[in-house]
């Protein structure tokens, strides 16, 4: 049996699902190929954290006073101007909390100096009076973390595409580089946008989802590219 | 991980093109997985605890399948992994199975399976019929062309076309540069969303429902039943918005750039968020 054929295998392997004339094949592979050992390793390593894990765990008894006073707290801290056409992203309380956090530390100036175009904000900055300056500084703030996020796991998916492109078809690597381009662009052309326009909530919505499609699609191609 | 009871190993030795044929038992609603990569999968539900396999496998490409009543495993092993040669396998399953197919050029069809749907193509392309459970489909740059009812879909490409035609209570569509057409019967929660693809929407929309279209410059078409209760959100950076449902324009942008509509057709209802950032979007009237 191939290595790709084996790398199906594994699970079951390693959870005693494995037919026994099947095992010994499997093992002798297993013994001298990196890849399906570290592989095993880790998935004995999560059964093994899976089964020292209680059965179930008794929620505290105040637990749900204390999330419905978070989500009433968040609610009126972060969306005094609730727009329904804000994204999901935006309504995560992970999210909403950072952007609290971080509101207090970054001015709008600072967000706008690390957008790269103060000059041109604080000229936008009057024009964009429906929006109250905390809900953008907020906006911001998140859209920061969430970029810097971004920007480290593309990074971390790209190593990954880039020892998987052997076992792609060269027509779908260039395929996937015309697409990720064409995301890319998108991404620079909205960034462009947003740094002459810092308060504009859409357009951080528009950037935070075609970072979102990005990386999507450069794990779902690392994904496919590994064995099922 | 399927919960496999047994896996035997029961491979093909083929020395040229070869046809197999193969049985399994499989209980109604059991799982089953398979993986060929290059050539079809064709798979078909039907009225039965059994799984059967029919196919011509390329020379030397050899068949394993196994597994037990609740769950089963069959995938096609190329001779030479880094030229495989087209295999291809037709499969009759039980219609209420989970079935996960995956494939890199093999063009995956599925008619008539109503359990959960997993579908992955890297460049094939993938076709389904049916009421599928649950229906996930992702390619890379294949197209996706779905005709069912199913209460939650998700289908997504970069650069192939993805087309949907039925109902659904929940769904996602997504591609990068791939057109995107859904019509059909009522939807309730959609979600569709690309970079420079067009988007075709002609359906009912559910009165309490919720629907958001995103696009960077692809162009985004509208047309809903004359009749139909909705709540428009049109938000765009630079691109036009053409309002043929009723009288009111589009306004400039609240941040200074770009035009945004707002209007309540029919009294409002069904909430409809739209946002380009150029490209241009029409609302209008289903013919």
């Amino acid at each position: 049996m191939t290595h790709e054929v084996i790398r199906h295998l594994l699970d079951d392997y390693v959870t005693g699902e494995l037919a026994e004339d099947a095992r010994p094949a499997v093992a002798e592979h297993i013994a001298g190929c990196e890849i399906c050992r570290a592989e095993v390793d880790g998935l004995q390593a999560v059964i093994t954290r899976a089964a020292a894990l209680p059965k179930s765990i008794e929620p505290p008894a105040d637990a749900w006073q204390s999330i419905r006073a978070t989500i009433e707290r968040d609610k009126e801290a972060v969306m005094p101007d609730r727009d329904r056409s804000a994204s999901v992203f935006w309504r995560r309380p992970s999210a909403i909390a950072a952007a609290i956090v971080l509101a207090a530390v970054l001015s709008s100036a600072g967000t706008a100096l690390y957008l790269g175009a103060r000059n041109d904000a604080q000229q936008n900055q009057n024009v964009a009076s429906s929006v109250t300056n905390s809900t953008a500084t907020a906006s911001l703030a998140a859209f920061t973390i969430e970029e810097n996020a971004y920007l480290r796991n593309v990074a971390v998916l790209q190593d990954m595409l880039d020892q998987q492109e052997a076992s792609l078809a060269p027509e779908t690597v260039a395929q996937l580089k015309a697409s990720l381009r064409t995301i890319d662009e998108a991404i620079l052309e909205a960034r462009n946008a947003l740094a002459r326009d810092p308060a504009n909530k859409t357009l951080i919505e528009m950037l935070s989802g075609s970072y979102r499609q990005k990386m999507d699609l450069m794990r779902r191609t690392a994904e496919m590219t590994r064995g099922s | 991980m399927l919960g496999v009871a047994v896996l035997l190993l029961v491979p093909s030795v083929l020395s040229a093109q070869k046809k197999v044929e193969r049985r399994l038992a499989l209980g109604m609603e059991g799982a089953i997985r398979i993986s060929n990569m290059v050539g079809s999968v064709i798979v078909h539900g039907w009225d039965k605890d059994t799984v059967l396999v029919r196919g011509s496998l390329a020379p030397g490409d050899q068949l394993f399948s196994g597994g037990g009543y609740a769950g089963a495993k069959m995938f096609v092993e190329s001779a030479n992994e880094r030229d495989p040669k087209p295999s291809r396998l037709e499969v009759w399953v039980p219609s209420r199975v989970r079935l996960w197919v995956k494939t890199a050029t093999a063009n995956i069809e599925v008619t008539g399976v109503n359990g959960g749907l997993d579908l992955y193509v890297v460049s094939g392309s993938i076709d389904v019929t049916g009421n599928p459970r649950e229906l996930n489909a992702e390619a890379i740059d294949g197209d996706i062309h779905i005709t069912a009812t199913s209460p939650w879909v998700r289908a997504k490409s970069a650069s192939g076309t993805v087309t949907f035609q039925g109902a659904s209570s929940d769904a996602a569509f997504s591609t990068v540069s791939g057109p995107i057409k859904v019509t059909g019967g009522v939807f309730e929660r959609t979600k569709i969303e690309t970079v420079n693809g067009d988007i075709t929407f002609s359906g009912h929309l559910d009165r309490s429902g919720a629907f958001d279209f995103d696009s960077h410059s692809g162009a985004i078409d509208i047309a809903i039943p004359t009749r139909t209760g909705a709540s428009f959100s049109v938000v765009s950076i630079a691109g036009k918005i053409t309002n043929s449902l009723s009288k009111t324009s589009p306004v400039a942008g609240r941040f200074g750039r770009g035009a945004e509509l707002t209007l309540d057709a029919n009294g409002g209802g069904a909430k409809v968020t739209v946002r380009t950032f150029k490209g241009p979007v029409t609302l209008r009237r289903a013919m």
